[in-house]
């Protein structure tokens, strides 16, 4: 039974999806380069084994998984407070209901040059408001020390746009019984929250993990738009380091490598979080 | 009767056969596309052929092209190549070599500029792209401030030396670092981002130092004396005299500065000068502004030039289109219009100097201008040394260290495209 | 009790109001750069006039009129196509754990790559099915990356469900298609929008597969966007025009589907 509500879905994924993810997985053991398109001869493990010998590659591994952690945590934080504050009778929701949504809605190339504007070392206009204070306002993106967080600061602004709105869905698909039980049972609204809400919302916060470190861990746009990998490496997370494999390198097998590589990063992590969010499911 | 129709339809087949040649092009969206466009009817009325430009963003161009080349029949029939790919497209065998098509036309190729023939003409002592228009990088500074009687007092004092126009690397950089403590702007506007802002702005300290990446025969000379002296004098422009936030500015970062009147330098494509030099965009610094070749009489060599990829479906047609683009008359009409040239005859015309006048510094520029190296990784050099260069100017890393790195990876590129052992 | 809630509401609305600035005020700077002429849109101190809608002339007369018209119809194909779609495998995958875990994880698999590995042999197969620059090719590009993050956020809501409901149906005698119909999804109606939402954006927002896929004519809002990252320049008042433009139009739409779709569903099924 379940079959016949999963074919079309998966019939399409199919189609669109497991060739490319097959010939990937191909590449990742040719020699294919854009000087030399063909896929013999194939060199097995090769590319697997010279990203482990590349410093640079570790770093990025490292950066990432740093960065992952930072965006995601502070999005679910931030925006798990977002969902609760909308989900209170207030006056005006609408307005902040409409507020809050917008980030997301904005193209992340749009995003990155709004806040490389905003943060410009001399043009910004936080920059102005510390000059104004008398302070010298930190280098955002040129800074070693302050440059990836600055990009995770930006990601969670738009990010949390996101969180918050899924989060408030899940709010608001709770069955309501449970609450009023609760409350009859003399709860405080935090022994509610905290026994009763969180618990009922856990497999909304699940996925919203896993998708939110999925899709964190292949930022792209926002080094390529902000700081190009630097300084240094300051900021030189997988996804961008895998592109420049490809377009810059011209090596396509070694970034499908790598880009497994990711893959395996990425698995590791969703199942870690899959068994601790719905073992009890 | 039958006779007729078939004289009507070998007629027809006839004028079908002869049917308009339409040749397609990828272009860059710049003022010197837009200046060809406009004369491109004359094309069309002395061949017949229509001409169509797809115009984009750089950032488009490479990944279209290369999908381009890579199919059975290329959608574009003619290529304006930059020099980053002048040596990728070629070791790929994706261009059509070009000496044929010059002998059996009698194309005069010694109008052109030697080091624009070197940059965007000849691979490995083949021809395959005709120089289209340069960008070469020189020194862009502040006239009014060199002029500047206390400014001048107190260099005089310090160094024993008048204030002026520096000619060698060490001179600019001490004259940079004064600007910042005396003058209340940055000594420079740079572009310290890591990658091709930083990597073309480090090889101008690095031909103006006397040094090299590699010679003749691809052997790595980065880590040359004069290589770690360029790496040396950069980072101490960059840490101490350059504006801030230098450390992730790009060329429209750098522009800015300069235009606000907030740098006494910027070592950039000489094309700037004109932008710079414009009482509506800058009128902070328009006429206080001049264009000298780079401290150390060599600068970054940088251009377009045309090719025919090889499997072109209509070669010959463009190959017509090049010989008129390039005409000595066309060639003069696009200057007038702002064209930036590649050869000799034009540079020195009276008419385009009347009306260009530091033509003659760009002159300068062109023939002492170098070439970073030209090859099939041309690209990701920019990023592995730019990252090196980039790691030393945070503080991440000591020169001496960087430079032996850059000069590795360099080494590992050369390897990687069969250069050398 | 009643000045319990007094001050509840107090503290809620001050939240609210910091959390809404720390979104609002980017946005505004957004929009008041929008209405500079390019020039003064970033000098300093900040201008204030005089006030010009030139930004947003060009930007709707320019290809980006076309963008937008071209993402909406992707981003809305895309949704429209792949919410069933999505909603029937979730579904499999919460309540009859079709495929087990296996099938879960390789849904999601194809997302925890970039994008960049998968774009060429998806180019590659595009050219051979001639399926380039035009709207199906992209919408189904799209559905690559929107079915398995929308089945797998569904499958989460229909998790969150009690079954009892459903159990109830199905003992009265409703087939599981009409038991899915009618019980489940208006149950989970926050749940398909938000899902909705997700597919919409991530369309909306999707940049290399456009830049691949597309030509001139099929080019969408974030390859127009992009575009204005020029060689001699960042066009920040075009920027600004292009986002603010990209932004309303869809704001004012999810309000309506929010408002009325959403809404309606949920009090229809409380009966």
């Amino acid at each position: 039974m379940g079959l016949f509500f999963a074919i079309p879905g998966v019939l399409v994924l199919a189609g669109v999806v497991a060739f490319p993810l097959l010939y990937a997985l191909l590449l990742s053991f040719s020699s294919y380069t854009f000087l030399k398109p063909t896929l013999a001869p194939f060199v097995g493990l090769a590319h697997y084994l010279e990203a482990f010998r590349d410093p640079y590659f570790l770093n990025s591994v490292k950066l990432t998984t740093l960065y992952a952690f930072l965006t995601v945590g502070l999005s679910l934080l931030i925006g798990l407070l977002i969902a609760v504050l909308l989900f209170q009778p207030a006056p005006g929701k609408e307005f902040y209901y409409a507020v809050i949504s917008v980030p997301m809605l904005i193209a992340p190339v749009g995003v990155a040059l709004i806040w490389k504007m905003i943060l410009h070392p001399e043009l910004g206009i936080v920059t102005y408001f510390f000059s104004h204070l008398g302070l010298e306002a930190p280098d955002f993106f040129g800074d070693p020390r302050f440059a990836l967080f600055t990009l995770a600061l930006v990601d969670t602004w738009q990010q949390v746009s996101f969180v918050a709105l899924v989060l408030l869905a899940g709010l608001r698909s709770l069955p309501k019984e449970p609450l009023e039980a609760a409350l009859v049972d003399g709860a405080s609204p935090l022994q509610r929250f905290f026994h009763v809400t969180l618990p009922l919302l856990r497999p909304v916060i699940g996925v919203v993990l896993i998708l939110q470190t999925i899709a964190e861990l292949r930022t792209y746009d926002l080094v390529y738009v902000l700081t190009r990998g630097g300084p240094g490496a300051a900021t030189d997370l997988l996804a961008y380091f895998i592109y420049r494999k490809a377009f810059l390198g011209l090596d396509l097998g070694g970034a499908s490598a790598l880009a497994y590589l990711l893959l395996l990063l990425t698995l590791a992590l969703v199942v870690f979080y899959y068994r601790r969010v719905f073992q009890e499911v | 009767m039958k006779v007729a129709r078939w004289l009507l339809a070998a007629v027809l087949a006839l004028g079908l056969a002869q049917a308009q040649v339409v040749l397609r092009a990828l272009m860059e969206d710049v003022p010197e596309t837009h200046i060809i466009e406009k004369l491109l009817p004359d094309f069309e009325k002395k061949t017949g052929i229509k001409v169509e430009f797809e115009v984009v963003q750089y950032g488009a161009m490479h990944d279209k092209l290369v999908s381009q080349l890579l199919a059975p029949t290329s959608a574009y029939d003619f290529l304006e190549v930059d020099f980053l790919w002048a040596g990728e497209f070629p070791a790929a065998g994706w261009l059509e070599p070009l000496e044929p098509y010059v002998k059996k036309s009698g194309f005069d190729l010694s109008p052109y500029l030697p080091s624009m023939l070197d940059l965007v003409g000849y691979y490995n002592g083949k021809l395959y792209m005709i120089p289209m228009y340069n960008y070469a990088m020189g020194l862009i500074y502040r006239t009014d401030l060199l002029a500047d009687p206390k400014l001048k007092a107190k260099y005089l004092e310090l160094y024993s030396k008048e204030l002026g126009v520096p000619a060698i690397l060490g001179d600019y950089v001490q004259t940079s670092v004064f600007m910042k403590k005396y003058a209340g702007v940055a000594g420079a506007a740079m572009q310290g981002q890591r990658g091709d802002p930083n990597f073309m702005e480090f090889s101008n300290y690095l031909f103006g130092a006397g040094g090299d990446y590699a010679d003749k025969n691809w052997h790595v000379t980065l880590d040359s004396p004069a290589g770690v002296k360029a790496l040396r004098l950069y980072v101490k422009n960059i840490r101490e005299a350059a504006q801030k936030g230098a450390l992730n500015a790009n060329l429209d970062d750098t522009y800015r500065e300069m235009c606000q009147g907030r740098a006494w330098s910027m070592i950039t494509y000489w094309w700037m000068l004109p932008q710079l030099d414009d009482a509506k965009k800058c009128p902070k610094v328009a006429g206080k502004v001049k264009l000298a070749v780079m401290p150390g009489g060599h600068g970054v060599n940088g251009g377009w030039g045309w090719a025919i990829p090889h499997n072109s479906a209509h070669k010959e047609e463009a190959w017509k289109f090049i010989q008129w683009v390039e005409s000595p008359e066309i060639v003069k009409k696009r200057a007038l219009m702002g064209h930036a040239p590649t050869r000799r005859d034009v540079l020195t015309d009276p008419d385009v100097l009347a009306k260009y006048p530091y033509y003659a510094q760009v002159l300068e520029i062109l023939e002492g201008a170098k070439k970073v190296p030209i090859f099939a990784y041309t690209a990701e050099m920019e990023d592995v040394i730019g990252r090196e260069i980039s790691l030393a100017a945070s503080g991440q890393k000591s020169v001496e260290q960087a430079i032996k790195d850059a000069a590795k990876g360099l080494y590992g590129l050369f390897k990687k495209a069969g250069l050398v052992k | 009790m009643k000045r319990q809630r007094r001050l509840a509401t107090w503290v809620t609305t001050g939240l609210l109001v910091l959390v809404t600035l720390y979104f609002l005020l980017p946005l505004l700077w957004t929009l008041r750069t929008a209405l500079l002429p390019e020039g003064r849109a970033y000098a300093l101190p900040p201008e204030w006039g005089p006030w010009t809608l030139e930004n947003f002339q060009a930007m709707l007369t320019g290809p980006f009129g076309r963008a937008f018209k071209n993402s909406l119809i992707v981003a809305g194909s895309t949704v429209l196509v792949g919410l069933p779609l999505a909603a029937m495998l979730g579904y499999a995958m919460a309540r009859y754990r079709t495929g087990g875990a296996a099938l879960r994880f390789s849904v999601l698999a194809t997302q925890m790559l970039p994008p960049i590995v998968l774009a060429l042999p998806l180019f590659a197969l595009f050219r051979a099915t001639r399926l380039t620059n035009t709207y199906p090719g992209l919408v189904l590009a799209y559905l690559a990356f929107a079915l398995p993050f929308m089945s797998w956020l569904l499958m989460g809501f229909f998790q969150g469900l009690p079954r009892d409901l459903e159990e109830a149906a199905l003992v009265d005698g409703a087939s599981p298609m009409v038991v899915f119909t009618k019980v489940v999804l208006p149950l989970s109606a926050p749940g398909l929008f938000a899902a909705g939402v997700l597919g919409f954006i991530l369309a909306w927002n999707e940049f290399l597969f456009a830049l691949l896929l597309t030509g001139r004519d099929t080019q969408t809002i974030p390859v127009a966007l992009a575009a204005l990252m020029t060689q001699r320049g960042v066009l920040f008042a075009k920027v600004a025009a292009g986002v603010v433009l990209s932004v309303l139009p869809v704001l004012f739409l999810a309000r309506v589907v929010d408002r009325y779709l959403v809404e309606g569903l949920t009090f229809g099924a409380i009966k």
